[in-house]
């Protein structure tokens, strides 16, 4: 199965209106025979608004940045070591030969990762410091817990969106041919 | 904190789930205690507004992954339904011609 979709113009965030139409027309095909009206609903939506693709990307790269700042203290070096640390984990996931939704997934897991590492870092640095209290102890294992959490989920996605092997879907963003999901 | 009456100073302490007073007494030791006391409380009070911003900082921070992440799910599961899948009982299932479940259709936990 192969779908094309062009779109020449970017949109940049939805509505919340929009948002919730999307996940009525998801709950809508989320059935074992769906209404073929409700598919096609869907698809429009994915041909109305491919910018979602690259909104994600960018929103990913925003946030990496954010915490690459964030972790170095605002130490220049150390920022760019994790950014570029960052690029050599998309790398090693293939991030840049994958097709949109797996280079997304791979952003996603790249990102959580990021941010477990983080956590794990600062927690690490207060209980060595021996200041820790036991409601800070508390915060600290939690915010690491979510994180860790976050991590697991968004690697799982991703091997099983590779497993799957989604046939091929195009996205034409202007020139710009973008495949979201490769064939088998 | 160090308190005055009638030109004494006393300071209020918890002591487990009890306040009791305490009586400093007057003159320069007991002033010197009493800013000593107040010089305690506003770095205890700047540790706790540092640790507010730094947990506003992280709560900051965790949103907008979060934001990305639910973005990548809800365009996940998109891709996934317009292809052809749909959940049975939290996994990813494919309809056999669009008509029933394939047995050996690729499970894993729903997105």
């Amino acid at each position: 199965m192969e779908h094309t979709m062009t779109v020449t113009h970017h949109r940049g965030g939805r509505t919340k209106e929009e948002t919730q139409e999307l996940y009525e027309v998801l709950k809508a095909c989320n059935t074992k025979k769906p209404n073929p009206e409700k598919v096609d609903a869907l698809r429009v939506w994915l041909r109305k608004d491919p910018a979602l693709w690259r909104e994600i990307c960018d929103m990913g790269e925003h946030a990496a940045h954010s915490i690459a700042e964030y972790a170095s203290g605002k130490n220049a070096l150390i920022a760019e070591s994790i950014k570029r640390g960052r690029e050599v984990m998309l790398e090693e996931l293939g991030a840049g030969d994958a097709p949109g939704l797996e280079r997304i997934l791979c952003e996603a897991v790249v990102l959580a990762w990021m941010r477990y590492a983080d956590v794990e870092r600062r927690y690490t640095q207060m209980v060595g410091s021996g200041e820790l209290s036991i409601a800070q102890a508390d915060y600290w294992e939690r915010r690491a817990s979510a994180a860790q959490r976050r991590y697991l989920r968004a690697a799982e996605t991703l091997a099983r969106i590779r497993k799957l092997q989604l046939p091929m879907v195009q996205v034409n963003i202007g020139e710009q041919q973008v495949n979201v999901a490769k064939g088998k | 904190m160090a308190y005055r009456r009638n030109g004494y100073l006393y300071r209020s302490r918890r002591d487990g789930g009890r306040v009791t007073t305490e009586y400093l007494g007057r003159g320069p030791l007991a002033e010197a205690r009493a800013d000593l006391d107040a010089a305690a409380a506003r770095a205890r009070e700047e540790r706790r507004r540092a640790e507010r911003e730094e947990r506003a900082r992280q709560r900051k921070i965790d949103a907008t992954i979060d934001r990305v992440l639910e973005r990548a799910r809800l365009l996940t599961r998109a891709v996934l339904l317009a292809s052809g899948y749909h959940t049975h009982k939290g996994t990813w299932r494919k309809a056999r011609d669009g008509t029933h479940d394939d047995g050996d259709a690729p499970s894993g936990r729903q997105d």
